[in-house]
């Protein structure tokens, strides 16, 4: 008897964690209608589960960012990009964290995008907006990796470059590796403003 | 059927191995992020983060956002990795995978934006591994044991349904995709620099045809995995078709734990004799007799040091000549001074194997477990073996005397 009892609940915990799962996952219907509210509660803080891998569509375009450094003559430094020694190391070999290292990055320049494109306004929960964030890591590579700091940085500037592969219906006649370039260049930053980035 | 849950340990080696494989994996995983600590976890990294808002969850999974934790944040990285190494040599495994799974969530929350779905499935599967008996010892024939035993069935066919759920979501969520329906989601994937790589994508740009071919390879692997994995006759090629496409994934996509977590999950439906014939070489908690040859000074100086390595006395230590265990008596003297002999249970092992059933107890030896493994499936364990303990040296030794070192400070 013990053995049935026993069973018996753990099956029905089960059953009642995997109509949850469906829920959840499945998509707007009457089940989602009625039990939506709760099956988001009891599975947003443990059971949080997200299965997209790439559905229902890829992302297609690379989103890339790229910083240049001015002294106190106002001479620019050329654009660079400061991931890309990262991206290098990463196909150079899959055994590493720079496939990590590289999401981080990715998030900036993806995030930097939306917010342009979507204006959207600070979230409150967020300590940081990704305008601040991209700020902040400006002035530190300037600072400090940049190939052509300068001594004294009097100001920064950092863009987003979006890049569009051939689509597969013209890649025989390609000339080029991108089909598009869409540059969002982000007005410059000057000494005081960098400082306070930094800070 | 219903009370089988709660009657039988259905995955009782499945579940220990699959413990053991799933903290393997974590443990890498947070080795390779570690050289970039400070730039991803760090208080100062480069993450969009949230506020510690004071709730339960926050004060629970999301310690390391607290002003006064922050920057001390390496300390989860410590609790996570010493709870892992407990984990896989199996010691106080519940306390241990409550560990784990706090200091992990408490890790993947300080910079979400890196997580993939190979993390999500990690947090999940750790959860309800939690609930497992991972032990490999079953549960006592009283009540508490039925209900441990049914939770724990239970806990691990959900840690199976769960990665049934992530190929059915993915494959249905896939079906509104034109790039999927069309064979070209590859094409982009590989063009992408995030997700792909120079030599893949000039082949893709060169032969799009091969984009074609691995979509709807990935796609049909993908529909049928959820149905095709209960049915024993379809497990093993689906096995090996998934672990060659999420290693291609590793690979190609450079989504390397990702791809790795995907193989790895698989082993939980290995059928228990797999994982049985795994286990043997893994490191166990499960106790040993072996015969030392008692005049031998070398042999009993061995001994010494195994007694004082075996700190959690999974070893007993027994003479060759004249040994207390019914075990070893029924073997013969000729053999018992020939070779090491281990008894592990209902397991008779020997020489070479002898050796590794030791390794697999010593904590300090699991590090050269890998190795003497390699030595023992290539015979050459084996042969070192014998030509080392039949030299000359110990040839005294079997007429009941040595040459080398005394025993009269070394009692068993």
């Amino acid at each position: 008897m013990k053995y049935r009892i026993a069973g018996a609940c753990a099956a029905a915990l089960l059953g009642f964690h995997l109509l949850m799962i469906f829920v959840y996952l499945g998509p707007p219907n009457l089940l989602q209608y009625q039990w939506g509210n709760f099956a988001f509660g009891y599975m947003q803080n443990i059971f949080y589960q997200n299965w997209h891998l790439f559905s229902p569509n890829p992302g297609i375009n690379s989103v890339k960012f790229a910083v240049r450094c001015a002294d106190e003559n106002g001479h620019w430094s050329h654009w660079k990009d400061p991931f890309a020694g990262a991206l290098e190391r990463h196909q150079l070999t899959r055994i590493t964290g720079y496939g990590k290292v590289l999401a981080l990055f990715d998030d900036i320049a993806q995030s930097l995008k939306k917010e342009v494109a979507t204006k959207t306004r600070l979230d409150q929960a967020l300590q940081e907006t990704p305008k601040q964030l991209a700020r902040r890591f400006a002035v530190d590579y300037c600072l400090t990796r940049h190939p052509e700091k300068p001594e004294h940085l009097e100001a920064i500037q950092f863009k987003v470059m979006e890049f569009s592969p051939v689509p597969f219906t013209k890649v025989q006649d390609a000339k080029y590796l991108w089909d598009r370039v869409v540059e969002i260049p982000f007005e410059p930053i000057h000494r005081r403003l960098a400082k306070e980035a930094s800070r | 059927m219903i009370h089988k849950l709660a009657r039988e340990e259905l995955f009782l080696k499945t579940a220990q191995l699959f413990r053991i494989s799933i903290l393997l994996w974590l443990g890498l995983h947070t080795l390779l992020l570690l050289p970039f600590h400070a730039t991803i976890f760090g208080p100062d990294a480069y993450v969009m983060r949230t506020r510690f808002d004071g709730s339960i969850w926050s004060w629970v999974f999301h310690l390391g956002a607290h002003p006064a934790v922050a920057p001390h944040y390496l300390w989860f990285f410590v609790l996570q990795l010493g709870a892992i190494a407990c984990g896989i040599l199996g010691i106080r495994l519940r306390i241990t995978m409550i560990l784990v799974y706090l200091s992990t969530m408490n890790i993947y929350n300080m910079s979400g934006v890196i997580l993939d779905g190979g993390n999500n499935l990690s947090q999940l599967l750790l959860f309800y591994l939690m609930l497992v008996n991972t032990s490999g010892r079953p549960f006592g024939d009283n009540v508490w044991g039925a209900i441990g035993r049914a939770l724990s069935n239970a806990a691990f066919l959900m840690c199976r349904l769960q990665i049934a759920i992530v190929y059915l979501t993915a494959s249905l969520l896939k079906l509104n995709g034109h790039l999927w329906q069309n064979g070209m989601a590859l094409y982009y994937l590989f063009q992408s620099e995030t997700y792909g790589h120079p030599w893949i994508g000039a082949l893709m740009r060169k032969m799009p045809v091969l984009s074609l071919i691995g979509t709807y390879m990935t796609l049909s692997f993908q529909y049928l995995f959820p149905i095709g994995i209960w049915m024993r006759r379809w497990r093993k090629p689906l096995i090996l078709v998934g672990c060659m496409l999420h290693l291609g994934i590793a690979f190609g996509m450079g989504l390397f734990t990702f791809g790795l977590v995907m193989c790895v999950s698989y082993i939980s439906f290995f059928p228990e004799e797999w994982s049985e014939r795994i286990l043997r070489w893994m490191p166990t908690q499960d106790k040993v007799v072996i015969a030392f040859d008692e005049h031998c000074g070398v042999c009993m100086r061995i001994a010494s040091l195994v007694r004082f390595l075996d700190w959690q006395k999974r070893v007993v230590i027994d003479r060759a000549h004249h040994p207390m265990d019914p075990g070893l008596q029924e073997l013969s003297l000729e053999k018992r001074l020939h070779r090491m002999q281990a008894l592990a249970g209902q397991n008779h092992r020997e020489g070479f194997a002898a050796i590794l059933e030791l390794a697999r107890r010593l904590p300090l030896l699991v590090l050269f477990l890998p190795i003497a493994c390699l030595l023992q499936a290539t015979g050459l364990g084996q042969r070192l073996y014998d030509h080392l303990a039949n030299r000359g040296w110990r040839e005294s030794c079997r007429q009941g005397q040595c040459s080398i070192g005394t025993t009269t400070d070394l009692q068993i």
